[in-house]
């Protein structure tokens, strides 16, 4: 039974009974007309998103859906609190997969998985960050499968995206319908980058005394979240930076300035750890800033989010998060897990090639819903080349049951219809923890589609989080 | 023994950089059989950062200079006292777990022609620990390769080594580490400095460390049928000759460079 | 500010003023050609091939010159790096890159033509649009710099803006009078027909007004070099540019309080051109005038950047 977030047993739930009144109150063509003016104002400030087609990238824009999805605030007390246990205990996990390592002398974790994995970066053993923070901010997948059940779908713990959406959104919505906010008391999101600031400022090099000077390194224009490097640089009041802009002389980080270097002391990265210095990574990237490396090691300057968090968001890592809570928290997980086979494992791969047709397999280093099967829409050839594949090379793949994703209603070309959904909320983690109050949720456009990624067709929609 | 080290790395470039950055490891690995009478290391125009132990226990440092040139200039100069270890290295602070080094590289991936090469050498050794399979292995490699200087390059992978049979101390370790790996043993690729015993022979060297366990990081030398002695002067690691490059740069505004190296490595008598 | 960011701004009018220049020049050789006669009909398309510097690209994607291909050449090719269609989008793409700099204001007009220059397509236009289609792209090139005058605060981004804008200008200038030259070299003989080309050229300058309040009805070689060279109240002089592109990097200097190698070269290119006259430059030969400013011009971007873009300690040169 997949659970519709606005009408339960047949009634609207109370924290929808407002959002249902206002849909009602459209007249069917306005609705129309006002879904094209979010579009049209969308496009006009600019936020697109790149993508590579036909070898050039192309802008496009993420559909924006206008019926907010909302929480009150004894399911977000639920869901901020899972957040915050998970963020905590993948960072003591970083901490110790690259100082101690106990967790695997332990034998809670195989330390193959660990270090035969690539996201494992072996540069940064021996090596302790700013606060023994790895993972400064953490975007955690969250779907909800039934009324009181939110299930965490994957951890992003390296430099998770979305976050300007998440922001656009509720802008959007408050100059198209400020009437809804005077109806509704809806937790507000304005601190965002005013709490990423201070996150930032937190973690700064201790040989930094002064207010420390923060940057937003992007890769640049042709990236697809560039839109958001440039606003958070912007409502940060940072500057933005690509790797052609910094240097390094004697271990520290200068950025280029009309009236000369200046003193980097926080780098908010927004390029993937194998760019991030030609000197130390792939040699040929030439987006990164060579020497960083040194700088960051000598401790004239902290790098957002450290080299080597990826090893916590792999999905090879994923079924393993519940034990990693109980080992460093001893606390039982909040948010639970989805069931994982890792192929890896003889028992699972058994399991997985008999049940294939049922179950969702996924690669353990893709991403944006890319290089995955979902069982029951593939067709018998699309299962037979993916049963193949998982042969040849298990340990690069998982499985998972087809989940039920809860649905919102979304307007369509046929009028409102429930779309699935799932949520991103965005956790900082510094001096405090801090879990914004709202939240990035995607929508699958398409009817009965799971895919929410907005490189293939997903949209957005303002996230509300109501006050007690 | 005694060596003594003298070392200078130029590189031209076609056009003037705007700056140049560069990463140097040249500095010998810390381990007990050894002892450092002397280390300098120079680089002209430039300003050079602190020097740190990297996980693998490598030292690195890094210089920069943001003044328009065509030219840069590495002089290294040392004198140190080697011992003979057998091949066994010890007391080198390093932090990274072997298993690390089960990893493939573009350069050091087994096809199936590597894969039938240990399968067969393994057959041939199955009663043996692993320790004398790996010395199996570095004869079978040294015996399968012709040294020939001049048929690969920098980026040629084992498994083209493995089919032309041809190649330099970089492609045995190359193949040596493919085979190791593939063998379930971790292995690494290290670079360093050789007195040669006759002058033909180049004085940077490449041989390779594989991993056993309760016994530790053995080096063997598979371009000579041996394991490292007093005349191998061990500088730095990684997973093949990339990751192990002694001297990385990255020059801003320019383009092609032109490398040349002078390098003398001698005996001197006892101080 | 960051150098890349002053670097972009600069860029961003430079092409834009590149992209208003190349439709005045596109503009001239239409009117031209409708009057030449049919013996050296192509002269005039070849001349602003070189005018805009991109005579041999040209004739490495093209055999022959003509009109139909030049036009394209000039306004849509994508391997033309100066054709008006990549410096609208090389002026949004930099633009773009330091959205926090510019107003929103600047950003929409910016932004719409270049959404608007996508739409229209290279093949299905007709040469005779192509003054509706330089027009256009004057428009929109004055609406941007209305735009920048009227909402940008008066801060370092927008002397790096005018910045861009005036050594382009002054740049063009030069190729512009030199089109001029290359199509009829000037003697006694084709006075009329001569005439009758500097005043489709000021009028193209959008100048032709302007010249006759300020010198009357009678034009004259002597009086139309002034006009383009000395008139210090004619926004398109070589003067005026030269001393405007002072002012601002003036104005830089004192912002920073740091003195640049910039701002003395365009002091002194200044007070060289001012002691110069026009009889001077026809005895001395006009094109060799033309070159040396040309240099002159270039130098001056050279020292902008090496002062401002770099990064570096080298502000303080000369």
């Amino acid at each position: 039974m997949i659970f519709n977030e606005m009408i339960n047993n047949g009634s609207i739930r109370k924290p929808y009974k407002k959002i249902d009144k206002w849909i009602k109150s459209f007249a069917e063509n306005s609705y129309e007309k006002k879904h094209q003016e979010a579009q049209r104002i969308f496009k006009r400030i600019g936020i697109t998103f790149s993508v590579y087609e036909k070898k050039s990238p192309q802008e496009r824009m993420i559909p924006f859906d206008m019926v907010p999805r909302i929480f009150t605030s004894n399911e977000w007390k639920l869901i901020e609190s899972g957040i915050k246990q998970r963020t905590k205990a993948l960072n003591l996990f970083l901490y110790d997969v690259y100082n101690d390592a106990s967790i695997i002398k332990e034998k809670i974790i195989p330390a193959e998985l660990i270090y035969k994995s690539r996201a494992f970066e072996s540069s940064m053993v021996g090596f302790s960050p700013p606060r023994k923070i790895f993972s400064h901010i953490s975007g955690i997948d969250v779907v909800r499968t039934s009324l009181n059940k939110f299930v965490v779908l994957e951890d992003n713990c390296r430099t998770p995206s979305g976050v300007s959406y998440m922001m656009q959104n509720r802008e959007i919505m408050m100059t198209m319908f400020p009437d809804l906010f005077n109806d509704n008391s809806i937790e507000s999101i304005d601190d965002y980058p005013v709490n990423l600031r201070k996150m930032l400022t937190s973690i700064a090099p201790a040989s930094c005394k002064n207010e420390p000077v923060i940057v937003v390194l992007t890769p640049g224009s042709y990236n697809s979240a560039y839109y958001e490097h440039s606003f958070l640089a912007d409502l940060m009041g940072v500057e933005l930076v690509q790797g052609e802009d910094l240097f390094t002389e004697k271990d520290k980080v200068y950025m280029r300035t009309v009236t000369g270097p200046k003193k980097v002391d926080v780098i908010y990265r927004r390029i993937d750890d194998n760019y991030l210095d030609p000197l130390c990574f792939d040699q040929n990237s030439l987006i990164g800033v060579p020497g960083v490396m040194n700088a960051y090691k000598n401790g004239n300057v902290t790098i957002c989010s450290a080299p080597g968090c990826g090893i916590a968001d792999d999905k090879a890592i994923y079924s393993y998060v519940p034990d990693i809570i109980k080992f460093y928290l001893s606390e039982k997980p909040i948010l639970e897990n989805v069931k994982t086979w890792n192929c890896s494992k003889e028992k699972d791969l058994k399991f997985v090639l008999q049940n294939i047709k049922d179950l969702v397999v996924k690669e353990v280093h893709g991403s944006g819903g890319h290089g995955m099967l979902i069982g029951p829409k593939a067709t018998k050839n699309q299962i037979k080349i993916f049963t193949k594949k998982i042969k040849n090379n298990p340990q690069k793949y998982i499985a998972q049951p087809t989940l039920d994703l809860s649905t919102c209603p979304t307007y369509t070309s046929n009028g409102m219809s429930p779309r699935h959904v799932d949520l991103r909320p965005f956790c900082l983690m510094g001096r405090e923890m801090n879990v914004i109050k709202g939240a990035l949720t995607r929508v699958a456009l398409k009817e009965n589609s799971l895919i929410v990624n907005s490189s293939q067709g997903g949209g957005v929609k303002d996230t509300w989080v109501l006050r007690k | 023994m005694y060596l003594k080290i003298n070392h200078i790395t130029k590189y031209k470039y076609e056009k003037p950089f705007l700056s140049l950055t560069q990463a140097i490891k040249l500095f010998p690995t810390n381990h007990k059989d050894l002892k450092v009478i002397k280390w300098n290391i120079t680089v002209k125009n430039a300003s050079i950062g602190e020097k740190i132990i990297e996980s693998n226990g490598d030292q690195i440092v890094i210089a920069h200079t943001s003044k328009i040139n065509k030219s840069s200039e590495i002089i290294v100069k040392g004198e140190v006292k080697t011992s003979n270890n057998n091949g066994k290295i010890s007391g080198n602070k390093e932090k990274i777990n072997p298993l690390v080094y089960l990893r493939e590289t573009e350069l050091t991936k087994a096809d199936f022609g590597i894969k039938r090469f240990v399968s067969k050498l393994l057959l041939k050794n199955k009663r043996k620990n692993k320790l004398s399979f790996a010395h199996s292995l570095n004869s079978a490699i040294y015996d399968y390769i012709e040294y020939s200087s001049g048929t690969s390059d920098i980026s040629t992978p084992a498994k083209d080594i493995y089919s032309s049979r041809k190649g330099v101390c970089q492609d045995f370790a190359h193949l040596m580490i493919s085979s190791a790996i593939y063998a379930g043993i971790p292995a690494r690729y290290v670079m360093g400095y050789f007195l040669p015993e006759n002058t033909d022979t180049e004085a940077t060297h490449a041989w390779v460390e594989l991993y056993f366990k309760n016994v530790g990081w053995i080096a063997f030398d598979p371009s000579n049928n041996s394991s490292t002695n007093e005349r191998y002067l061990r500088i730095c690691s990684g997973f093949d000759s990339i990751s192990a490059a002694p001297i990385k740069g990255v020059a801003i505004g320019s383009s092609d460079e032109e490398l040349d190296v002078k390098i003398s490595v001698q005996q001197i008598p006892q101080q | 500010m960051l150098s890349s960011t002053a670097e972009k701004l600069y860029w961003a009018c430079r092409y834009i003023e590149r992209a208003e220049m190349t439709s005045r020049l596109l503009d001239v050789a239409y009117r031209i050609s409708l009057t030449n006669n049919k013996e050296n009909k192509n002269d005039e398309w070849e001349s602003i091939l070189l005018s805009t510097a991109v005579k041999e690209e040209y004739l490495f994607k093209n055999s022959k010159i003509n009109q139909r291909r030049v036009e394209k050449f000039l306004f849509f090719e994508e391997s033309n790096k100066s054709s008006i269609k990549n410096c609208v989008r090389f002026t949004r793409e930099n633009f773009r890159m330091v959205r926090n700099r510019i107003t929103r204001e600047v950003w929409d007009v910016i932004n719409s033509t270049y959404q608007e220059l996508q739409d229209i397509s290279s093949g299905r236009y007709k040469s005779s649009e192509i003054p509706n289609l330089c027009s256009w792209i004057k428009q929109k090139s004055s609406m941007l710099k209305g735009a920048i005058i009227s909402t940008q605060l008066s801060s370092d981004s927008y002397d790096f803006m005018n910045l861009g804008y005036y050594l382009e200008r002054a740049d063009n200038i030069i190729r512009f009078i030199d089109v001029k030259n290359f199509i009829s070299p000037i003697n006694d003989k084709e006075k009329e027909n001569n005439d009758y080309q500097w005043g489709i050229l000021l009028r193209t300058l959008a100048a032709y007004t302007q010249f006759r309040l300020s010198y009357g009805v009678n034009m004259s070689q002597d009086k139309i070099a002034h006009f383009l060279i000395f008139n210090n109240t004619n926004p398109r002089s070589l003067f005026y540019s030269l001393e405007n592109a002072k002012i601002h990097l003036k104005n830089l200097s004192s912002f920073y309080n740091l003195q640049s190698g910039a701002f003395s070269t365009s002091r002194k290119i200044i007070s060289k051109l001012s002691d110069l006259t026009v009889k001077e430059i026809f005895d001395n030969g006009f094109n060799d005038f033309l070159a040396q400013y040309s240099d002159d011009i270039n130098n001056l971007h050279i020292k902008i950047r090496n002062s401002y873009f770099g990064g570096v300690y080298n502000v303080f040169e000369d």
